[in-house]
């Protein structure tokens, strides 16, 4: 049951922790956008 | 000037260079020596059960030895600023690319037959048994190691860290040639056919991943 | 054969899928909120088929359920290799630093399911094998694998950010890929024998496997291409900054 449980948490943290970074990298790079005014070059 | 002409022209400097300095080529024959023969002491090839792991061991020494030499085969174009001018050649650029192949496979083939001659004399390995099989698996191993060789020190040249990251992206996809060259070397040294199955993936390894260096040189763009 | 070459039909639709849609760029980022409601809608129904519809295998017990999460990765993963190759030839034949960032994304979320793989893979194995790793064809290749495309991504974050380091790094790319086949032969030659349970079609799985087993393909591919076009949008992002 263990082996089951840290399979499918640690491909859950994996894929969570991946979209979650992907998602605060995306807002940082849309925010300084933005704020420096420039819209699609 | 024509491709097949470029080739040559860029072979016969690479070459000219390893005949004037010596430095490359002679650093790759000792360190090939001394890796045999650290092979040979620990092993303590008496045992005669060390026999099944001594071919690939062997190709494993020679794997090691070439990458000494392979990282540096475009050291001279990088800090000379020279590579650009090797780009920029109005041919087949791809042709550049068979030429520095050529001359690295030239410095394997010598480095292989040193490493070759080392195993008879240290480790009793007997080429005499099939010769032909065992000079195909040699040339077909080389063509392998220096085409993939070639490529790689060019894609990591201009990069950071680059003799770490030769390694890192040689070894996983040098493995092929490994596995095919060992057993047929294997086979060779007991005396028994050719392996046929090895040879034509090891050919066809080999002639692959000629092309994808021919197309992939031949599209870099004069940066 | 028949088998193989269906598994190889259906890698082949969904790569031409991809390509179309990566080949626009700005359609392949906007796809990423309909990409990411769809991998939410079929996770949930996955793992509530893996709960529910899902039986305990008599022989293995529950662990025998890690094989809902270990398998599904492994397509995906290939599907993330092979649009590496696919993005490097677009940019080496159109020259267009886009095609460079398919690579890229697709490479880099495709390390992430092969490390999916090696990891459930071990903790499946461990209390039925009894061994945390066996050198065998499938698990040996997928290292082998994970460590090219490893590389790939060493060679991205280690090289310029140049066109001619762009075209370095697609031909790594396409030189991965066409040694995929190889890197399975070889292994095959060198180690022989396997440990490994063969393609689930050919053991005949029930129809409470089938279920979970097939939502676990699609609802992993969509977590596929949710993450490739966000990875897509942070690298056309940070192109457009530097």
């Amino acid at each position: 049951m263990s082996y089951l449980v840290a399979a499918y948490t640690i491909t859950a943290a994996a894929l969570l922790g991946y979209a979650f970074w992907l998602r605060r990298k995306r807002r940082e790079l849309l925010d300084r956008s933005n704020r420096s005014g420039g819209g699609p070059a | 000037m024509n491709g097949p002409r470029v080739a040559l022209a860029v072979l016969r400097k690479d070459l000219l260079v390893d005949l004037r300095s010596r430095d490359r080529l002679g650093h790759m024959l000792i360190f090939a020596a001394l890796v045999v023969v650290l092979i040979s002491i620990v092993l303590r090839t008496s045992a005669a059960d060390a026999r099944g792991a001594l071919l690939p061991l062997l190709w494993i020494a020679f794997l090691f030895t070439s990458l000494l030499g392979l990282a540096r085969s475009f050291q001279a174009e990088t800090e000379d600023g020279a590579w650009t001018n090797l780009i920029l050649v109005p041919v087949d650029r791809g042709w550049v690319f068979l030429g520095k192949a050529g001359a690295n496979l030239l410095a394997l083939l010598v480095v292989e037959a040193w490493t070759a001659l080392l195993a008879v004399i240290f480790l009793d390995v007997d080429w005499t048994r099939a010769p032909g099989a065992a000079l195909l698996a040699g040339v077909l191993g080389a063509i392998g190691l220096s085409t993939l060789g070639t490529l790689l020190s060019a894609l990591s040249a201009s990069a950071r860290f680059r003799e770490f990251l030769l390694p890192i992206l040689l070894f996983p996809l040098i493995l092929p040639v490994l596995v095919f060259a060992a057993d047929i070397t294997g086979e060779a040294i007991a005396g028994r056919a050719l392996a046929e199955r090895s040879a034509g993936a090891l050919a066809l390894y080999d002639w692959v991943f000629l092309l994808i260096g021919y197309l992939g040189f031949d599209s870099l763009v004069e940066a | 054969m028949e088998e193989a070459l269906r598994y190889a039909g259906v890698g082949l639709v969904a790569t031409a899928a991809l390509t179309w849609l990566a080949a626009d760029e700005a359609r392949a980022i906007r796809s990423a909120r309909v990409a990411g409601v769809l991998a939410l809608a079929l996770l949930a129904l996955w793992f509530g088929a893996v709960i529910w519809v899902a039986p305990i295998e008599r022989a293995q017990g529950i662990v025998q359920k890690i094989f809902y999460v270990h398998v599904p990765c492994a397509p995906v993963a290939y599907l993330g290799f092979v649009m590496t190759a696919v993005g490097g030839i677009g940019f080496l034949w159109r020259r267009d630093a886009h095609w460079d960032r398919v690579a890229i994304s697709s490479a880099e979320v495709g390390v992430l399911f092969c490390t999916l793989i090696l990891v459930t893979g071990p903790i499946w194995a461990k209390p039925v094998w009894n061994h945390w790793w066996v050198w065998d064809l499938r698990l040996t290749s997928t290292l082998v694998l994970w460590f090219i495309y490893a590389a790939y991504l060493f060679l991205r974050t280690l090289s310029s950010g140049t066109d001619e380091a762009r075209a370095f790094a697609s031909i790594y790319g396409i030189l991965g890929t066409a040694a995929i086949p190889f890197v399975f032969f070889a292994v095959d030659l060198a180690q022989g024998k396997t440990l490994h349970p063969s393609n689930p079609a050919r053991e005949g799985l029930p129809a409470s496997m089938l279920v979970p087993l097939l939502l676990g393909f699609v609802a992993f591919a969509c977590v596929f291409w949710y993450l490739f076009a966000r990875r897509l949008e942070v690298a056309k992002l940070e192109a457009r900054q530097s």
